[in-house]
């Protein structure tokens, strides 16, 4: 940019010295460029509760039970193609790291996360050994949701009562 | 000249405010939270009733067999777990002549059998000997636990005869009449 303008301005000095002319024109190109970019996305470190995980038999539930949905944000852009990596972490007993009675119970419970951002969709299961690349081929603008869904355990076990907690990690990257 | 540098100027602000917006990677963690409640469970007994059949031997003392170590009567539960810390707790009864009498029973005969009742298939066996009614036996666990495929069973062996204060002594008489008594198993969480 500062090239371009320096340019003018000689071309501007050199034209003021020339005599005059009956006709005369000069073209200018117009120059700029919008840089690749995503919006910010800023997600609350509040917990999503998603409630009982099992039910009166102490098997695992065929649904959460509590808020398995949130919306991450009411309108995510990237204005050039991208794509969001997204990775399922299981939930994890809080304290119960080892399960003695193995062949019975266990301290994992497994999900699928599925996210929406607009008419882009994909999803990811906890069991993974690593994340799923959603790819958003275009510029794409709209809400974006989280929704957890499909609770399971290996081996129909009977989970270890306590807490639980996990993580969904999303990174979402330009790819241009 | 004095509009071409504001135009440069306003130029490299741009520059610089795009410099620090435009992000080619964002990431975020979403934190999930869940809760398993601590409970217990017994499945249904194969049976609510052990029947030992005739007590009395041809003296009209306890059968001798009833009296030895060997299990004669077993009751079977099935899907028995509790998934935290918990309790198992077996008391009871001894079985008791049901039909009342109008005398006191006799120092030669009894009313009263107790018996060894056996709880096997969780993490150690439990037992214990009926007689008050108040008799008891517990096994505190820390961790979660299910009985195997087999189940838990009770097994039921060393009948003997208690006298009318409630104290094993052998080779007293039968009265006649039906003998019933009780045993519960509990599960409970700490």
């Amino acid at each position: 940019m500062k090239t371009t303008l320096l340019r003018a301005l000689v071309l501007g000095a050199t034209v003021y010295a020339v005599p005059a002319m009956a006709q005369d024109s000069d073209t200018f190109t117009v120059k700029s460029q919008v840089a690749p970019f995503c919006s910010e996305l800023s997600i609350s470190s509040a917990p999503m509760n998603l409630g009982s995980l099992t039910g009166v038999t102490g098997q695992i539930v065929s649904d959460f039970s509590g808020t398995d949905e949130r919306e991450l944000a009411a309108s995510f852009y990237c204005n050039a193609p991208a794509k969001v990596t997204i990775t399922a972490e299981p939930l994890l007993h809080d304290t119960v790291t080892f399960v003695a009675d193995s062949a019975s119970f266990t301290n994992r419970v497994d999900y699928t996360a599925t996210l929406v951002w607009d008419d882009v969709t994909g999803n990811v299961t906890s069991t993974a050994a690593s994340g799923q690349e959603i790819s958003a081929p275009e510029a794409n603008i709209g809400p974006m949701t989280l929704l957890l869904s499909d609770p399971t355990v290996a081996n129909n076990l009977r989970p270890v009562a306590g807490g639980y907690n996990g993580q969904v990690r999303l990174t979402i990257s330009l790819t241009q | 000249m004095f509009h071409r540098l504001k135009l440069v100027t306003v130029g490299v602000a741009a520059l610089a405010v795009s410099g620090a917006a435009h992000a080619n990677e964002v990431s975020s963690q979403v934190n999930i939270g869940a809760t398993v409640v601590g409970a217990c469970s017994l499945g249904s007994p194969n049976i609510t009733e052990i029947d030992l059949g005739d007590l009395s031997g041809p003296d009209g003392l306890l059968a001798a067999p009833l009296k030895a170590s060997t299990t004669v009567g077993t009751a079977v539960i099935a899907d028995a777990w509790c998934n935290t810390s918990h309790r198992l707790t077996i008391e009871g009864q001894p079985m008791t002549l049901e039909t009342a009498k109008p005398y006191a029973q006799p120092a030669y005969m009894t009313r009263h059998i107790t018996f060894d009742a056996k709880l096997v298939g969780w993490a150690a066996p439990v037992g214990f000997r009926p007689r008050s009614g108040s008799d008891q036996a517990f096994l505190e666990w820390p961790e979660a636990r299910a009985a195997p495929a087999s189940g838990l069973r009770l097994n039921i062996s060393k009948l003997e005869t208690l006298t009318a204060a409630r104290a094993e002594q052998p080779n007293l008489m039968l009265e006649a009449g039906t003998y019933r008594g009780r045993v519960t198993v509990t599960l409970a969480t700490n």
